[in-house]
């Protein structure tokens, strides 16, 4: 299920001990970094870079990574696919049938998107693995200035969205046996999702409530003086680390780019 | 310490109000049960009591409600955590921090408590719990049980004098429930207001109960043994829950005052003919289905949730067709997870589950409704439609049924749940126990010849619960077979033919109703323990022998 799959990975590592707000603000601007790469080669390399580290420096075995990137890997061929049939082909045309066309362009275009996904959802990956999200919540209060009750709401979101995965499975199956969604076609298609969601996010709205409701009878509210118990630490290490993980993408980027390999981003639309 | 006075509450859009005239006075060293019929007001109380009417959910209210001397409209509900903790039914809504001691520090948080003040509060709440062992343990690895005795801690560590619980155990299995009125009993807080409906260790800690009606008035009030030995008939008609020993009594036909086991065996300890009286008076188990064709056959069935540990641990079970089998055991045993594979919820592999000779792993699902009915705990789970009326029509319709005759049947369905007077209504504005019996006339409408029910009463009152119960056994009667996933043992004893004991993914026991007696560590071992009317028969046959 995909709640126990896309969740933290309970085992002490340096990247589980590396302050979560840095973390999440490295894997943003490594992210912004990829955004601009149009070349499928630097992707590739990046996303092999970014398995091995949260493998070795987050000590996730690689079968959670490779599970994790399931979805991601889906999307990605999507893109791939659309972009090789459906592009403007460029360069060698090597098949044509009507309106498409597969050329040498258009697969390198489609690549390119793809690997970029799969790089994404692998940092995504490293720092949801890695982290504990309460930790996450009290760094991005106390270091960040997010205000607590915000915070709080964040984790509490954090905390049911495995119970609502689950449960999104059970109304499946419920409705599946009740014979919702022997419509084929996009009608069914609607009325599947439609039957699906609806209780969904019934059971969501009322647990949210419940959560809410709990935690200001705990004495979380507006115009309080909080305390904290455990501070997250946030010391020269963690930006150390932030410096090496942001370093290591930019020396990437620079040997493909002195290799010939990296295309930028210019303004183009392929 | 707590004034309610005059409390009316109406919420936004409901013609009638969920609490009427509500008086209640608490004072130092009272522990009042308060007891109701679903949808009588009593979660409404207390949430007007925590302050979260009218701050945070909006409702309107008439009446002051004073907590610890502070008026609840003048203050908000942070402040009035500093003199009201409440304890709610569900733990999953109430834990969000990853490991116990940081759950018992948030609300310290909250209160500003300095941190170095907080270790020490924090190990005196876990230790009032038992809990002092867990501190560094992962809220979320922790059972049922013990995540609801860590919310508890986390009430306690900030040091509110008013205790409210609202229904603390709903959750939980009977050793779960049994450990927590353990815990509870040592406590001994200044004040305390309970909302429960599992009387049997809740009766003897209270020393005052006050009901309300189904119209959200105040019914009676007073010390349990008034309130339970002279109005026992009055909250028997309005749906509430009696203690089981008071059952007993009252179907042995005693006007006595009788709270407990205790009280039962020195009523028959002073009167000799008491004693044969009452035992005659507790249900005898039905009779087990003896062979006959297999209705529900597994073989070896495993599973294991992705990352999970495994929940599912190669089970067999054949149920003989006819039968009314009780899956038991902890939460988290594995019940839900068997059960979902018999109807294809969750698809089992080729080979393993056979409902009647027909292999689940290919059976189309036209076809199983007609096969397997389940009904989910949540009803709401199994709704897929605007209308009552639409919603009794649904499976026939897609089983291929005429117009007409679908119309007809879903009256006459609905007649028979009482449910006519709702069918334009919405599912999902039905009364719990409108829900529940919606839930059960959508499935038995396909006249499936298995019905697998999951926990079907939960939440339901005393009332719904038997009417639901004894609607099952008349099926079961007319030659459908049950299986009922099930924590209450009073319900195995009288309802079900057979019983099936889970633990750790594993079936540990199959046999007859009437033998479990003979299995109470085994019971023990798997969380459970013996029905009252097991134990009642015990203690009087202990106290001298009965002629038989």
């Amino acid at each position: 299920m995909i709640d126990r799959v896309l969740s933290h990975y309970e085992t002490p590592s340096p990247l589980a001990r590396w302050n979560p707000s840095l973390k999440a603000i490295a894997v943003l601007i490594v992210s912004f970094m990829l955004t601009m790469i149009f070349d499928p080669l630097t992707p590739l390399v990046l996303l092999v870079v970014s398995l091995l580290v949260t493998r070795i420096f987050g000590r996730v075995p690689f079968v959670v990574l490779v599970s994790g990137l399931g979805p991601a890997v889906v999307l990605a061929a999507g893109l791939v696919w659309t972009n090789v049939l459906f592009a403007r082909p460029a360069g060698d045309v090597w098949w044509r049938w009507g309106p498409l066309a597969v050329s040498q362009s258009s697969l390198m275009i489609g690549l390119s998107l793809g690997l970029r996904v799969l790089c994404f959802a692998s940092y995504s990956l490293m720092f949801i693995t890695t982290t504990e999200p309460s930790r996450f919540v009290l760094s991005l209060i106390l270091h960040l200035r997010v205000p607590y009750r915000f915070g709080y709401a964040m984790l509490a979101v954090s905390r049911f969205l495995p119970i609502l995965a689950s449960e999104s499975l059970l109304i499946r199956g419920a409705l599946r046996i009740r014979g919702v969604g022997e419509g084929r076609g996009l009608g069914g298609w609607s009325q599947r999702i439609f039957r699906y969601t609806v209780p969904l996010l019934a059971s969501a709205i009322r647990r949210a409530e419940r959560v809410a409701i709990a935690m200001e009878a705990r004495g979380l509210g507006p115009g309080i003086q909080r305390t904290y118990y455990r501070r997250p630490a946030l010391g020269p290490r963690d930006f150390v680390a932030a410096a090496a993980l942001i370093g290591v993408n930019a020396l990437v980027l620079a040997v493909s780019w002195r290799l010939g390999f990296l295309r930028v981003w210019r303004g183009q639309l392929y | 310490m707590l004034r309610v006075t005059d409390l009316t509450a109406r919420y936004p859009g409901r013609p009638l109000p969920a609490l009427s005239a509500v008086s209640l006075a608490l004072d130092r060293g009272d522990r009042v049960l308060l007891l109701g019929p679903s949808g009588s007001g009593k979660t409404t109380l207390v949430l007007a009591l925590a302050g979260i009417i009218p701050h945070v959910l909006p409702a309107e209210l008439e009446g002051t409600v004073t907590v610890d001397g502070v008026d609840t409209r003048a203050a908000l509900p942070a402040i009035l955590a500093r003199h009201i903790g409440v304890v709610f039914q569900d733990p999953d809504a109430q834990i969000c921090m990853s490991t116990v001691e940081e759950e018992v520090a948030f609300g310290l948080e909250n209160l500003g408590v300095p941190p170095e003040a907080m270790d020490t509060r924090i190990s005196a709440a876990l230790e009032a719990v038992g809990m002092a062992p867990r501190r560094t343990s992962r809220t979320d690895r922790l059972s049922g049980g013990l995540r609801q005795r860590l919310v508890l801690a986390a009430v306690l560590a900030m040091g509110a004098p008013m205790l409210v619980l609202d229904e603390p155990t709903a959750h939980l299995d009977p050793q779960g429930t049994r450990e927590f009125f353990a815990v509870l009993a040592r406590l001994n807080p200044p004040g305390c207001l309970l909302i429960e409906h599992k009387l049997e260790h809740a009766v003897p800690l209270m020393t005052r109960v006050v009901a309300l009606g189904s119209d959200g008035r105040v019914l009676v009030e007073g010390d349990p043994g008034t309130v339970f030995g002279r109005h026992a008939r009055l909250l028997d008609a309005q749906g509430i829950w009696l203690p089981p020993a008071t059952r007993v009594a009252r179907a042995a036909g005693l006007d006595d005052e009788a709270l407990t086991l205790d009280d039962l065996t020195a009523l028959a300890a002073s009167r000799p003919s008491v004693a044969e009286r009452l035992m005659q008076a507790l249900p005898v188990p039905r009779h087990p289905v003896l062979d006959g064709p297999t209705a529900i056959d597994i073989r070896r069935l495993s599973h294991t949730y992705p990352r999970g540990a495994a929940a599912l641990r190669e089970v067999s079970l054949s149920v003989p067709e006819g039968d009314f089998l009780a899956l038991v055991g902890s939460n988290g045993s594995g019940k839900t997870t068997l059960a979902l594979h018999l109807a294809g919820i969750l698809p089992p592999p080729p080979g393993r589950v056979f409902i009647l000779g027909r292999d689940m792993a290919e059976a189309p699902a036209r076809e199983v409704a007609g096969l397997i009915g389940y009904v989910f705990q949540n009803p709401e789970h199994q709704f897929v439609t605007e209308s009552v009326l639409d919603e009794a029509r649904y499976t026939p319709r897609v089983r291929g049924m005429g117009d007409r005759e679908s119309l007809a049947l879903a009256r006459e369905m609905l007649e028979r749940f009482g449910l006519a007077a709702a069918a334009d209504r919405h599912p999902y504005q039905l009364s719990q126990g409108e829900k529940r019996r919606l839930s059960v006339a959508t499935v038995l409408i396909a006249a499936p010849r298995v019905v697998v029910l999951d926990e079907p009463t939960f939440g339901q009152d005393a009332r719904t619960n038997h009417d639901l119960l004894a609607h099952m056994v008349r099926l079961n009667e007319q030659g459908v077979t049950i299986l009922m996933i099930t924590h209450d043992m009073e319900a195995v004893w009288q309802f079900a033919r057979s019983v099936a004991i889970m633990h750790e993914g594993q079936i540990v026991h199959q046999g007859t109703v009437a033998d479990l007696p003979q299995y109470r560590e085994r019971l023990r071992a798997a969380g459970l323990d013996l029905p009252f009317a097991v134990r009642c028969r015990d203690a009087l046959s202990r106290l001298r022998p009965v002629a038989s």
